[in-house]
């Protein structure tokens, strides 16, 4: 039971992983406020640690829904990464994700938005 | 006062015992009905040749019968009916066969007005069915009672279902019109079209921007054109509502062009004082495909076969 638990826990969080010079961030499907908390501290730590990191892409390829809260949650998120002189990019977003960012004027402090993670390293 | 009222689901397929107490017909009521239904039944066809004659005399009623046939059918449908409405027995399959006829006048599209005329006649030729069979007057009034109260419930079963059918027929109209209205058509590979014709409301450009992101989606194109040259009415709202769809594009990767934009178009989004930064806009849809060629990297090239000599 309590493994279950663990495993269930460990599928929901953000995973990090960095290409080039970026750190790509894949968020879980209905990301919360201690998703963000932990993605926050793990990539600010990463940033402040590896100072060849240019950039932060967001990957929200499994995120199928999410509100206004979480958002803006994630935009101070990122606001952060701003702060400490990287570049945002956003990649993967889904439509009805999309039509959420919008409604609720959110402009996650981007750089960039790609189709996907290929996309984005493209353009960078 | 509240708590005399019957409980009635919401669902659309009320139950017998349900109707039955909400329009207070009780089954001494439907056995009054019944008793009377063995004298009145052998009558039946005299009261509908009564029937048919009015219906002759109005030619807007004659005109739902195509053919002599047709004619002769619905009469045999309705003798059926009458024969039922007699033998008073309001089960989920007495219901189900009420409804069917509603669904039926929303099909041929009999307006309401003609139906409740011919429930009138049904009445009248009723009551006076009554009056002729039962000879004590207060049983006759009282049976007239019943029958009324039966026919108002078969009036509201038929009411309701025509007018859900016409809802669900408007439904799929409006979806098909709505369908028809966001056409987003690939043009080429990567590239986008959407032409806007006519009015631009909040749920339209909902409605838009749900197939705009799908479209983005399933083809995943790196271009789309909004083209609002057959856009009547541009003001603060409809502005709003366009910018919205291209930052919404402009999320999923899709570089979005907003082309035909007239000079009338341009100088109210001016005196408006509408923000659009960070959107992309050409005066016609040409230079938008352009443009949109030319950020794929295609070049369009004038052939041979369309020079004029």
């Amino acid at each position: 039971m309590e493994l279950k638990r663990a495993d269930r826990e460990d599928s929901r969080q953000s995973s990090l992983s960095s290409v080039r010079d970026h750190l790509i961030v894949n968020l879980p499907d209905n990301f919360d406020d201690h998703d963000l908390g932990a993605l926050e501290e793990q990539v600010l730590s990463r940033l402040s640690l590896n100072k060849r990191i240019r950039g932060v892409i967001i990957d929200f390829a499994n995120v199928q829904s999410t509100d206004a809260d979480d958002l803006s949650r994630l935009q101070n998120c990122l606001l952060a990464v701003r702060l400490l002189g990287r570049s945002v990019a956003l990649c993967g977003i889904n439509p009805g994700v999309a039509a959420v960012i919008i409604r609720t004027g959110q402009d996650l402090h981007r750089d960039l938005v790609g189709q996907d993670i290929n996309d984005v390293l493209q353009k960078v | 006062m509240l708590s005399s009222i019957p409980r009635i689901s919401k669902s659309k397929g009320h139950g017998a015992a349900e109707l039955l107490s909400l329009y207070r017909i009780s089954s001494d009521q439907l056995s009054i009905i019944r008793e009377f239904s063995d004298e009145a039944l052998p009558k039946i066809d005299v009261s509908l040749d009564h029937f048919y004659d009015w219906m002759a005399e109005h030619p807007d009623l004659m005109s739902f019968f195509h053919s002599q046939d047709a004619l002769t059918h619905v009469r045999e449908m309705q003798r059926l009916y009458w024969k039922r409405f007699m033998l008073a027995d309001v089960t989920e399959d007495y219901l189900l066969d009420r409804r069917r006829i509603g669904i039926v006048h929303a099909r041929i599209g009999l307006p309401v007005m003609f139906y409740m005329a011919g429930v009138s006649m049904v009445y009248n030729e009723l009551i006076a069915m009554g009056k002729e069979l039962v000879s004590n007057h207060a049983k006759a009034s009282e049976l007239g009672n019943c029958m009324a109260d039966l026919l108002h419930l078969d009036a509201a079963l038929i009411c309701q279902a025509f007018v859900d059918k016409r809802d669900e027929l408007l439904n799929e109209q409006s979806q098909a019109v709505m369908a028809m209205s966001t056409p987003v058509t690939e043009i080429w590979e990567g590239i986008l079209l959407l032409p806007i014709v006519g009015l631009v409301d909040s749920k339209r450009s909902e409605e838009i921007m749900n197939a705009v992101l799908s479209s983005i989606k399933n083809t995943k194109a790196k271009e789309f054109i909004l083209d609002i040259s057959g856009v009547g009415v541009v003001d603060t709202a409809v502005a709003n509502y366009l910018i919205n769809i291209s930052k919404a594009t402009a999320l999923m990767g899709c570089r979005a062009t907003i082309s035909g934009i007239s000079p009338a178009i341009s100088k109210t989004i001016i005196q408006l004082g509408i923000d659009i930064t960070g959107v992309n806009t050409t005066s016609t849809m040409m230079d938008a495909l352009s443009r949109a060629f030319e950020n794929r990297g295609l070049a369009l090239k004038s052939g041979k076969k369309g020079r004029k000599s």
